[in-house]
C-alpha cells in the first residue's frame, strides 16, 4: 500500500510542483518586462 | 566526387598517420586494462570476451570520429564544405567511407594483440569475423558521423560525441557482441542473421537520414 | 499568468485536473487484477500509461522537428524543446515507477526487460540533447542540430527495442501486460485507457504552457 502513496505522490507531486515552477517563471518573465 | 573526397582523407592521414596510429595504441592501451582487470578471474575472461572487444572498438571509434571530424574545423577548412557546389550529402557518405575504412584499418592492427594478451582461441571461420566486424564498424560509423557533425560546433564536442554515442549505438553492441559470442562459439553463421540483419538495417537507416539531413547540419 | 488568463487554457487546465483527481480516486478504491500480489498492483495504471505518454512525447520531438527543418519557423522549434522537456520528465518517472513497482512484484528493482530498457536508453539519448542545446554553440546552429537529434533519437527507438527484445531468451515474453489485459476484471481495460487519456491531456497542457513560456522568453 506504501508503494501506491509513493507513486502517486511521486507522479502528481512532480507534475504539479512542475507547474508551479513554470507559473514562477512567468511571473519573472513578465516582471522583467 | 565521392572518391576525390574520400582520396583527400586518406592523402591527410597518409601523411601524418596521427588517426590510424592514435587508435591503435588507444585500443592496446584499453586491452592492457581489461587483462588487468580481469586478474581475479582470468578463465571467465574467455566468456567476456566478445563484449569487451565491441566495448574496444566503441571507444577508440570516437576517438577516430573525433579527429577526423576535427581535421574539417582546422584553419576555416568548413567554408570549403559550405562553399563547395557539391551536395552535403556526398560529403557525409564521403566521411562514412572515410571513417569506416580508418577504423576497420586500426581494428585489424588491434585485434591481433588482443587475442593474444587474452589467450582467446583462434579456432573460428575468419570469413565470418570480417562480416561481423564490417556490419559493425559500418553500422558505428554511420550514427557517428551523424553526431560528429551535430557537434562539430559545440563548445564540448570531445565529451558530446561519447554521450551521443553510446546511447544511440546500444543496439550495435548488443547485436555484434551477440554474433561475435556465438562466432566463438562455433555456431554457424545460418543461426544468427537475425543479428545481421538489425546492424545491417543500422547502417541502412542511418545512412541514409544522415545523406537526407546532412545538408542541414552544414549550412552557414 | 497570461497563459492562464485565456479561457482555453482554463479549460484545459481544469479538465486535466478533474481527470487527475478521477484517475487518484479510481487507482486507489479498484481492487488490483492480481489481488494475490497485493494493494500496489495498481500501480501498473500509473506506470504504463505514462510510459505511453512519454513515446509519444518523443515522437512529438520528432515530428516538430521534421516540421523545424522543412518549415524553419522558430515556432516549431520551440515545441520540439518542449516535447522533449515534458517527454524526459514523463520518461524519469517510468524509470523511477518501474522498479518501484519491479520490487515488491518480483523482488529485485530493475528487470531487462525490453519496454523498461529502451525507456532508459532513449532517456539517456534525451539527457544528451539537453547537453547539446546547452552546449552546443550558436543558437540557430543548435535548433538545427537538435531537430536533427530528435529526428535521430526516434528512428533509432524499433532498433534499440528488436535488439534488447531478442537479446536474453528469458525476457522475451514479459507476462504482466497480457495478464492485466486478459484479466476477467473488464475495469483494468477501461481504466488503463482511462488513465492513459488523462496522462495525455495532462501532458499536452504541459507542452503548450512550456511552449508558450519558451517563445515569451525569446521575444521579450
Amino acid at each position: 500500500m506504501e508503494y501506491l502513496i509513493t507513486v502517486v505522490v511521486l507522479v502528481y507531486g512532480i507534475i504539479g510542483g512542475w507547474f508551479l515552477y513554470q507559473i514562477n517563471q512567468q511571473k519573472n518573465i513578465n516582471r522583467s518586462k | 566526387m565521392i572518391f576525390h573526397l574520400v582520396l583527400k582523407d586518406l592523402k591527410i592521414e597518409w601523411r601524418s598517420k596521427e588517426i590510424i596510429t592514435s587508435m591503435f595504441i588507444f585500443g592496446l592501451s584499453i586491452t592492457l586494462i581489461f587483462a588487468l582487470a580481469f586478474q581475479v578471474a582470468p578463465n571467465l575472461i574467455r566468456t567476456f570476451a566478445p563484449g569487451l572487444l565491441w566495448v574496444v572498438i566503441l571507444f577508440t571509434s570516437v576517438l577516430g570520429l573525433n579527429r577526423l571530424f576535427s581535421l574539417e574545423k582546422e584553419d576555416q577548412a568548413l567554408w570549403s564544405w559550405v562553399a563547395a557546389p557539391v551536395n552535403r550529402g556526398t560529403v557525409y557518405i564521403a566521411k562514412v567511407i572515410s571513417a569506416f575504412i580508418f577504423i576497420i584499418m586500426s581494428e585489424l592492427l588491434f585485434i591481433i594483440p588482443f587475442f593474444i594478451f587474452l589467450n582467446l582461441p583462434s579456432n573460428f571461420s575468419f570469413i565470418s569475423f570480417a562480416l561481423i566486424l564490417f556490419l559493425g564498424t559500418g553500422a558505428i560509423v554511420s550514427v557517428g558521423c551523424l553526431i560528429s557533425g551535430i557537434t562539430l560546433q559545440a563548445r564540448l564536442r570531445d565529451v558530446l560525441i561519447p554521450i551521443l554515442l553510446f546511447p544511440s549505438a546500444s543496439p550495435v553492441a548488443i547485436a555484434a557482441t551477440k554474433c561475435t559470442g556465438l562466432l566463438f562459439n562455433q555456431i554457424p553463421l545460418v543461426n544468427y542473421l537475425f543479428w545481421l540483419l538489425i546492424l545491417g538495417s543500422f547502417f541502412v537507416i542511418f545512412g541514409l537520414f544522415g545523406y537526407l539531413v546532412f545538408n542541414q547540419i552544414v549550412e552557414e | 499568468m497570461s497563459f492562464f488568463k485565456h479561457r482555453n487554457n482554463l479549460i484545459h487546465a481544469g479538465i486535466a485536473l478533474t481527470l487527475s483527481v478521477i484517475n487518484i480516486y479510481i487507482i486507489f478504491t479498484l481492487d488490483p487484477p492480481n489481488l494475490a500480489q497485493g494493494v500496489f498492483g495498481n500501480i501498473f495504471f500509473i506506470h504504463v500509461p505514462i510510459a505511453w505518454s512519454a513515446f509519444l512525447l518523443y515522437f512529438g520531438v520528432m515530428v516538430c522537428g521534421i516540421f523545424y527543418l522543412t518549415n524553419k519557423s522558430i515556432k516549431w522549434d520551440y515545441r520540439g524543446l518542449a516535447f522533449a522537456e515534458v517527454g524526459t520528465i514523463f520518461m524519469f518517472l517510468v524509470l523511477t515507477t518501474g522498479p518501484i513497482w519491479a520490487k515488491p512484484a518480483w523482488g529485485h528493482f530493475w528487470p531487462w526487460e525490453p519496454r523498461l530498457t529502451t525507456s532508459l536508453i532513449l532517456f539517456l539519448i534525451f539527457l544528451g540533447y539537453f547537453m547539446l542545446r546547452e552546449f552546443g554553440g550558436n543558437p540557430e546552429q543548435v535548433s538545427r542540430y537538435a531537430a536533427v537529434l530528435g529526428i535521430l533519437a526516434f528512428l533509432d527507438v524499433p532498433l534499440i527495442f528488436f535488439s534488447v527484445k531478442f537479446w536474453l531468451p528469458e525476457m522475451q515474453s514479459h507476462p504482466q501486460v497480457g495478464q492485466y489485459f486478459s484479466s476477467a476484471n473488464p475495469m483494468s481495460t477501461y481504466l488503463i485507457i482511462f488513465s492513459f487519456i488523462s496522462m495525455i491531456i495532462i501532458s499536452s497542457l504541459m507542452v503548450r504552457f512550456r511552449t508558450n513560456i519558451l517563445s515569451m522568453n525569446h521575444t521579450s
